[in-house]
């Protein structure tokens, strides 16, 4: 391109040069033809190349420059697991329970999801069980909950 | 004894009778208290649900507690729910910060309180008649409600406060390095780091805004005005000494001579602009190699916070698209398009330079090669990543919302924000993410702000000079100027189309991924 665009320009500016020294004549326009001709064959000379070249894109590089911030989504997926239990901590409390324990199963990969919330209660009531799983259900709606007494 | 027995027995007959009809009647006394009480208790519950001033949904699960406390302490009960009903209406009346205020006047409806309550508990529950026990009934229910006002206000207070917490807990973990190093290079007013312009538009302080923005704008166009002033007075200057002398000295004795005083003030002009030209050009490549900075930074934060608020479905469309621009379209425009803007305005320059050659035909194609370049990818890149970006994103929200109705609408909701589908730590990632959003949106309109206004500056100057100099001196000064100055726009075209991709990718993650939180 470089090469190509100086070529171009310098011979304009010889061309220029030689019109000006150039003495009126008979010859004058022989001269002038011929310039014509060298000037077309300089600027068509990139076209052959360009031709031959083979247009290339690494498209797979490119789509995949940008990536994730892994650190980060993990420690956040840490901090809502921790929110998440307490949240279901606090919907038990509200039946009036004390001894229990949660056991929540997740995938470790870049996706948030929770596949299994056991709740074991002591001394749990037939008809808090299904409020319960309802309650801890309508904001886990992807997961398997399971509640049952100790 | 015969008489004796049958008077004992009618006796006892008429005494079991008369204990039946007791019974019976007790039982059916008790029966019509009872079905009475539980009328009105439903009653009640109608009108809590149809209550004028509350406006959120009714905590069943309150009222579930509060028919159990009923029957065992009704009393404790009955002297809470006024109290606390009391309580919150006057210190509803006072202002937030006026904490000791607040408690006194606390202090004071307790006392009434007491009081009140005297005389409501002198008799006992079961003999209250129809009258009394409705009017109790209304009190209940109007401490009832404020309760569980006071109750939902407190629990927003809190919720405030974790996200809050959350937000600046996450922010303090986010990796904004590369972004620092970017927000400082920009050397824009503010001392601080990034992370501080974040945390400022989290507590709702937005800097400047519009005027600001305005006031910086004008400053610009004062600068840059007197900045180029110089070089478009001498340019007129020496087009006016080419007329002069040639026009003034009846022409030169050979026309050659006349050339080549032509030649040389062209030169002369050209060295004047094509500085100029080198120096737009080099801001120009500076500009979108500052705004390549800036997408390396954010895209993956942003990344981050899609993928994390559930935009499965929207991150795969995303992701290539901003890998496509940050190096594809970037690189095709810093190698391709501005490299043919060089090339087109060299031989704009050149062919206006000799009468008998000339490269009008060949720079026009060269120009309508690099305006197509720039608009057929803008354009295709726009129209792709508003329908991609809008229809995944829309698809991720409907997938979200019939879970969540699905299960959602049926159950009815005890424990307040918690249970409402508000989960606190995406909402705080919603805001988190719209505030660094805004922040990189303001300070890059700030900083291409200034090369733009040069560049138009530069290119008004230009086109002032070729009119004024047209009258005056030879046709061909007049239109190589014009003809640069038209090119010039080309460069803020370039900009503003790098911007404009930038941001709407920014413009579409803030607009659509608040499913977390709305």
């Amino acid at each position: 391109m470089r090469g190509w665009l100086i070529s171009v320009v310098g011979v304009i500016l010889i061309g220029l040069l030689v019109d000006i020294i150039i003495p009126e004549g008979e010859t004058n326009k022989y001269i002038k033809g011929i310039y014509a001709l060298i000037v077309t064959i300089v600027i068509i000379s990139p076209l052959p190349k360009l031709a031959k070249n083979d247009w290339k894109f690494d498209i797979d590089m490119i789509e995949n420059s940008i990536e994730q911030d892994t650190e980060f989504t993990e420690y956040f997926n840490k901090q809502r697991l921790i929110s998440d239990k307490a949240f279901i901590q606090s919907v038990v409390k509200l039946y009036e329970y004390e001894n229990f324990e949660i056991e929540i199963e997740c995938d470790d990969g870049k996706e948030y999801k929770l596949n299994k919330i056991v709740i074991t209660i002591e001394g749990l009531k037939d008809k808090d069980k299904l409020a319960i799983t309802k309650q801890i259900k309508s904001n886990f709606y992807k997961t398997e909950v399971i509640v049952s007494a100790k | 004894m015969k008489k004796i027995t049958k008077i004992s027995k009618s006796i006892i007959i008429i005494f079991a009778i008369f204990l039946l009809a007791i019974s019976f009647f007790s039982i059916n006394y008790s029966k019509i208290s009872n079905s009475v009480e539980e009328k009105l208790q439903i009653q009640n519950l109608q009108k809590y649900q149809t209550y004028k001033n509350y406006d959120g949904k009714p905590n069943l699960g309150l009222i579930e507690k509060c028919k159990h406390l009923t029957f065992d302490r009704e009393e404790n009960w009955s002297n809470l729910l006024v109290k606390v009903g009391k309580l919150y209406k006057k210190s509803n009346e006072l202002k937030e910060d006026n904490l000791l205020q607040k408690s006194n006047a606390l202090k004071e409806v307790n006392a009434e309180n007491k009081s009140l309550l005297a005389v409501s508990n002198s008799k006992n529950f079961k003999s209250y008649n129809k009258f009394e026990l409705k009017n109790k009934n209304e009190i209940i229910l109007q401490a009832n409600i404020s309760v569980d006002k006071a109750t939902k206000e407190e629990e927003q207070s809190q919720a405030e406060k974790d996200l809050e917490n959350n937000t600046k807990e996450n922010l303090e973990n986010l990796d904004l390095n590369l972004l620092d190093q970017w927000f400082k290079g920009l050397n824009l007013n503010s001392n601080g780091s990034i992370k501080d312009e974040i945390s400022k538009v989290l507590k709702g302080e937005y800097g400047d805004g519009f005027s600001g923005f305005f006031k910086m704008a004008g400053q610009a166009f004062g600068k840059t005005i007197i900045g180029t002033m110089p070089t478009i007075i001498a340019i007129i200057c020496i087009a006016l000494l080419y007329s002069i002398l040639s026009n003034l000295t009846s022409g030169f004795a050979f026309s050659q001579t006349k050339e080549v005083t032509y030649y040389i003030c062209y030169c002369a002009i050209l060295i004047l602009v094509m500085t100029n030209v080198t120096i737009m050009v080099s801001k120009t490549t500076q500009t979108i190699m500052m705004i390549k900075d800036a997408m390396n930074g954010v895209f993956p934060i942003l990344l981050t916070f899609i993928t994390l608020l559930g935009g499965v479905s929207a991150s795969s469309v995303y992701k290539p698209m901003m890998g496509i621009l940050a190096t594809g379209i970037v690189n095709i425009i810093c190698n391709v398009v501005l490299p043919l803007f060089i090339v087109v305005t060299i031989f704009c320059v050149v062919g206006s330079l000799s009468k008998s050659i000339k490269l009008n035909k060949l720079c026009s194609f060269l120009k309508t090669l690099t305006k197509s370049l720039l608009t057929g990818i803008f354009s295709v890149f726009v129209t792709y990543i508003t329908f991609q970006g809008l229809t995944s994103s829309i698809v991720d929200n409907i997938s979200v919302k019939t879970a969540k109705f699905a299960v959602q609408s049926y159950v009815p909701i005890v424990g307040g924000y918690l249970s409402d589908g508000f989960d606190l730590m995406l909402a705080s990632i919603v805001l988190l993410k719209n505030s660094v959003g805004y922040v990189i949106m303001s300070s890059l309109l700030l900083s291409i702000m200034l090369p733009i206004i040069q560049i138009f500056v530069f290119s008004l100057g230009l086109r002032l000079a070729s009119g004024i100099i047209e009258p005056i001196s030879d046709e061909r000064f007049s239109k190589m100027l014009y003809d640069l100055s038209k090119n010039i726009t080309l460069l803020i075209s370039i900009i503003l189309a790098v911007t404009f991709m930038f941001l709407i990718i920014i413009m579409l993650t803030l607009t659509t991924f608040n499913m977390g939180a709305i």
